[in-house]
């Protein structure tokens, strides 16, 4: 499923806009756009064609014709949703909580565990090192760090943490020994040679978000038709997101200051006096009312 | 003994006593012909001689018709050739000439009696021995005459008379009399003496032997029928001649229980002897009725009654079977055809039977009214008694009944008596009960467990001793009453002994059965309860619960209280026990409501006393729930209902019933990190002339906002503001939050960097304040010491220690320093 090669790397590093449905526009027609460098998906070709399945899916679910349009850099993605050119668009969580902007959350694939691949060792060995990570736009740095490791290393712990095209060129450089370690969604095909060195926790996966363009009603029309939209074999399908979900990967993006809780008295402890002491009675029947003679015997 | 045997004794001993006489009478009239006339006569008589005897003492009688000693041996040589009516004829002359002289008188008894006429004779015998006991020759015939008329008592005596008086020439006709006492004691219920002379009597030999080794046998019979049957079986032999061994052996197979044994002996005794088939028909029938089989035994007792009408025993064993073949009114009948014995001794089975037969019909009273006075004449007959015991018991007649019971007990305990004087103690008991005196009823019950351990005698005295607060005592006997046949009400006792004994452990399984009895059992009767309707159900099933709930808020789980009253609640509605319910509901949710809030639980105590107050409004519980909403931490309901009770009388320790209310009010408003440093003022205002408990509510109330709000500065990063709060909290008069106060301190220490001092300090509290705990991780985290600080993190989990991100620091922590513990 993931036999990158690496010839691939120089291909994804070039902007590749690709019109996958060469429609006229006009008004009812819109852009699905792709922007999940993290999803591992096994090569280009894929994720075009899973573009053009959700835009397929997605005009028929709207009554519209639908394009898809896969985006390789977070900056050509963030410009054409700027220019009003993206209705709708399956988008990485980290690419969101890093830059947020205004988007309706319509459903998403499921949370995935992350983890830090090497060439062995434990991750002192990693120190000073060079890390790869798929790129989102900016703010990798904190997404490994804070989000990731928890702010359970220190900043400078390693040598640099760089952003790669996406997850398997991040691999991909890992196994040219182009970087050191690679902190990748876990349960991709490694490089010949590496393993897991942390497993790390689980971040949101892709989500299907819905920009300006849409209106209302096609915006409710789309959460409704979410759920039976069919994916890939790398995103096989979504479910609902739970809204804050975006919000809570971003702070989690922030530093981690440490504040312990003082110590408050519980407060039973304030009223205790008041009520100790209390004692309560239910009546019993006398003893004497259950008393029998033996006529009652059988 | 043969009659003839009596008559030839009789007039030798009438010639050997009349000797002595003569020879007084002869120092009186000095000597003449008469005299020697009188001696050849004696000499004729003592040689069998009786002609000669005769002429002689004719002969003296003419030459003196004064001379009585003439007389008395003339009499007894009529005695010895028969001739009765002529030694009467004789006697009377004599009696006309010494009417008091006690050998005319012993003579002419003697002759009267040997003659027939028993009636006459016998009064003058009588009046011989009242004067002399030592006649052993008029005890001979007394006693001979009373075995023959079957008045054992009076037999008995005069043959007791006899043997002690009777020189020893006589020791050779002992073993017949011995037999003939013997047979008197057996009747008289005396088997053990019958026993022993029947021994004597049989070591004789002779020709009594066999008759001797019969009676033997008769008389184990009546001690032993185990033994007496080996012994009946060793005179088989002579069984054929001597059938009424298969009668007693009969009667011993059918008191041992082996009725085949018994009917096959009835119809054997029936073929060899016709004579006495009565017996015979009797025994059958008596086997046949032991056996169940009614109708046969009625047909072998009619005949038996038949061929012997005036046998009471036939009369009254038929009785005995029509009773118990539900006949009872034909059994009172033909009791009343061969009517009451003379005396009740003379056949007290009849008067038995007849009480019996009246207690069958259900006429109790009449029983006990006509056994009554027969009872005070069997002075020491058990079984009449017990009758009577069973008939007053039935009648209602509870302390007569228990009397004679008693009496019955002292003098033969049988098991019916035994489970009759327990039955009775105990319905006398339950009336002791129900009029509140249970001490008297104790004792009473103690001596029923003693002579019957039933269900009800023990749970009678288990509620005796529940009533008089022996708990303990209690306890042990339903224990014991649980091992019998315990309906739930019984085990519920049992439950709620256990409990006021202080042992809830032992208590609560206990009340977990009786409940669960009733209430998976609804639709039928339970224990030895009888039948019951629905309601009576359901009410035992609420019953149970209240008595649970009554133990459970008394010194248990007010929650188990509340779990067992709501179970039953539905039921209760339509219950007269409902309000008694209702009542009781509204004080375990309070009391549990209570129990919720010492232990910290406020939204479950504010729940149950909430539930509480909707069942039963109450102004102590209006209160409670107020302090419980504080607690909650509900800042708008708590307020709301410490409004309600302001200037209301709370069930607080004054002043604090009163007070408390406001200081909790601003409490709470100091909840609100904006009020906090108001309602500080405003606690510290009250403060001035509070005492007791107030003034330890108000530093407390105090302490808890000043650190309360330091919390929320410390959390906003606040450090200055956490520290000025802090200091506030330490000046405040309170007995809690010492220590977390010295948490706090040191934690503003760790903020300041001082982290080995935090450190020191933090650990020193941490078993006191786990929350501690977490700030020590941080401080060793600064530090540098990871494995120490996820140490520190894990512990606090352990304990409990409520902080929301504590769970991702140890799971960062974790993912790189170590894996999960």
């Amino acid at each position: 499923m993931r036999a990158f090669g690496f010839g691939l790397w120089a291909v994804a590093r070039a902007v590749i806009v690709l019109v996958l449905v060469t429609r006229a526009a006009h008004a009812d027609s819109i852009t699905v756009g792709l922007f999940a460098p993290s999803a591992p998906f096994p090569s280009t070709a894929a994720r075009v064609e899973l573009a053009s399945r959700l835009a397929d899916q997605i005009g028929a679910a709207l009554h519209v014709s639908a394009s898809g349009k896969v985006f390789a850099r977070a900056s050509d993605f963030a410009e054409a949703v700027k220019r009003g050119e993206i209705a709708v668009a399956l988008v990485d969580s980290t690419y969101l909580a890093a830059a947020p902007g205004s988007y309706t959350l319509i459903a998403g694939d499921e949370p995935h565990a992350w983890e830090l691949v090497a060439r062995g060792g434990k991750i002192d060995a990693l120190k000073g090192k060079r890390v790869l990570v798929p790129g989102f736009g900016g703010r990798e740095g904190e997404f490994v760090l804070n989000a990731l490791l928890g702010g359970e290393v220190a900043r400078d712990f390693f040598g640099r943490i760089e952003p790669a095209p996406d997850t398997a060129s991040a691999l991909a450089a890992l196994d040219l020994g182009h970087g050191d370690a690679a902190i990748v969604p876990a349960g991709t095909e490694l490089p010949n040679g590496t393993s897991q060195i942390l497993a790390l926790p689980q971040v949101p996966g892709p989500v299907l978000v819905a920009y300006g363009p849409l209106s209302a009603e096609r915006k409710a029309a789309l959460i409704a038709a979410a759920p039976g939209l069919r994916g890939d074999a790398t995103i096989a399908g979504f479910r609902v997101v739970e809204p804050d979900a975006i919000r809570r990967l971003a702070a989690r993006f922030a530093p981690v200051v440490k504040r312990g809780p003082l110590a408050v008295p519980a407060i039973r402890l304030l009223v205790g006096d008041l009520v100790e002491g209390r004692t309560f009675a239910i009546d019993r029947t006398p003893a004497s009312a259950f008393a029998t003679g033996p006529e009652h015997q059988k | 003994m043969p009659r003839s045997a009596i008559t030839i004794s009789a007039a030798v001993a009438i010639a050997v006593a009349v000797a002595s006489t003569a020879s007084a009478q002869r120092a009186s009239q000095g000597e003449d012909e008469a005299a020697t006339f009188v001696a050849q006569g004696r000499a004729a008589l003592v040689r069998h001689d009786y002609d000669e005897a005769r002429k002689a003492l004719e002969q003296a009688r003419t030459l003196n018709p004064r001379r009585i000693d003439a007389y008395v041996l003339l009499s007894a040589v009529y005695v010895a050739r028969k001739q009765y009516k002529d030694g009467v004829a004789v006697m009377r002359q004599a009696q006309t000439l010494a009417p008091a002289d006690p050998e005319v008188l012993l003579a002419l008894g003697s002759d009267l009696v040997l003659a027939g006429d028993a009636a006459a004779g016998v009064p003058l015998l009588q009046q011989v021995v009242a004067k002399e006991p030592a006649r052993y020759d008029a005890q001979k015939l007394l006693g001979h005459h009373f075995h023959d008329g079957m008045h054992w008592p009076e037999a008995i005596a005069a043959y007791e008379a006899y043997f002690a008086h009777r020189p020893q020439a006589l020791a050779n006709e002992d073993a017949s009399l011995q037999i003939e006492l013997a047979d008197a004691y057996l009747r008289d219920r005396k088997p053990q003496q019958a026993l022993a002379l029947f021994q004597r009597a049989e070591a004789h030999g002779g020709r009594t032997e066999l008759r001797a080794s019969i009676g033997k046998a008769w008389a184990l019979a009546a001690i032993d029928c185990k033994r007496a049957r080996s012994m009946l079986h060793e005179l088989e032999p002579v069984a054929a001649q001597h059938p009424e061994i298969w009668l007693v052996d009969g009667q011993c197979a059918l008191s041992l229980g082996d009725t085949a044994g018994a009917l096959a002996a009835g119809r054997r005794y029936l073929e060899r002897a016709p004579s006495g088939s009565a017996a015979g028909h009797a025994l059958v029938g008596e086997a046949l009725a032991a056996r169940g089989e009614l109708g046969e035994a009625r047909s072998e007792l009619e005949t038996a009654r038949k061929l012997e009408p005036a046998k009471r025993r036939w009369t009254v064993q038929l009785a005995m079977v029509l009773r118990r073949a539900g006949h009872p009114a034909e059994a009172i009948e033909t009791l009343d055809q061969l009517g009451a014995p003379a005396t009740p001794a003379v056949d007290r089975d009849w008067w038995i039977e007849l009480g019996e037969a009246l207690l069958a019909r259900g006429d109790a009273g009449t029983a006990a009214t006509r056994l009554a006075p027969i009872a005070g004449e069997l002075p020491n007959d058990a079984a009449i008694r017990t009758v009577l015991g069973a008939a007053q018991l039935a009648a209602g007649q509870l302390e007569a009944a228990v009397k004679t019971l008693d009496e019955a007990e002292t003098i033969e305990s049988t098991p019916r008596s035994k489970k009759l004087l327990a039955e009775g103690l105990v319905r006398v008991a339950a009336g002791k009960l129900s009029a509140d005196d249970a001490a008297a009823a104790e004792a009473m019950l103690a001596r029923a467990v003693d002579l019957d351990p039933s269900p009800v005698s023990l749970r009678d005295l288990g509620i005796a001793k529940l009533s008089l607060g022996k708990a303990a005592e209690a306890a042990a006997v339903f224990d014991r009453a649980l091992k019998l046949d315990a309906p739930p009400v019984v085990v519920m006792l049992a439950a709620r002994a256990h409990a006021l004994a202080g042992d809830l452990a032992a208590a609560r399984p206990l009340y977990e059965r009786a409940f669960a009895a009733e209430r998976d059992n609804p639709s039928e009767s339970s224990g030895s309860t009888g039948a019951r309707s629905d309601a009576e159900r359901r009410g035992a099933w609420i019953e149970i619960a209240l008595d649970w709930a009554a133990s459970e808020v008394a010194g248990g789980d007010p929650a188990i209280a509340v779990t067992a009253l709501e179970k039953t609640q539905a039921a209760a509605k339509s219950s007269p026990l409902g309000p008694r319910h209702k009542a009781a509901l509204a004080i375990a949710r309070h009391a549990a409501g209570l129990a919720a809030l010492r232990a910290g639980t406020g939204a479950k105590a504010v729940e149950l006393l909430r539930a509480s107050q909707a069942l039963e409004p109450a102004l102590a519980t209006k209160c409670d729930l107020a302090v419980a909403e504080v607690t909650a931490g509900d800042t708008t309901a708590a307020l709301a209902a410490l409004r309600a009770v302001t200037g209301q009388a709370c069930p607080f320790p004054p002043p604090a019933d009163t007070q408390a209310a406001p200081i909790l009010a601003a409490f709470v408003e100091g909840l609100n990190p904006r009020k906090a440093s108001r309602a500080l003022e405003r606690l510290t205002a009250l403060g001035g002339k509070a005492t007791g408990v107030v003034a330890s509510l108000l530093g407390t109330s105090i302490r808890v906002v000043a650190l309360d709000a330091a919390q929320d500065a410390y959390r906003a990063g606040d450090v200055a503001a956490a520290r000025k709060y802090l200091a506030a909290a330490r000046t405040a008069n309170a007995r809690v939050g010492g220590d977390e106060i010295a948490v706090d301190l040191a934690v503003l220490d760790l903020a300041d960097g001082h982290i080995d001092a935090a450190i020191a300090e933090l650990d020193r509290l941490s078993a006191k304040v786990p929350e501690a705990l977490v700030d020590l991780g941080i401080a060793y985290e600064r530090k540098g010491e990871q494995t120490r600080a996820l140490d520190a993190w894990r512990r606090a989990r352990k304990l409990g220690v409520r902080f929301a991100p504590l769970e991702d620091w140890i799971s960062s922590k974790e993912r790189i320093y170590g894996g999960e513990k």
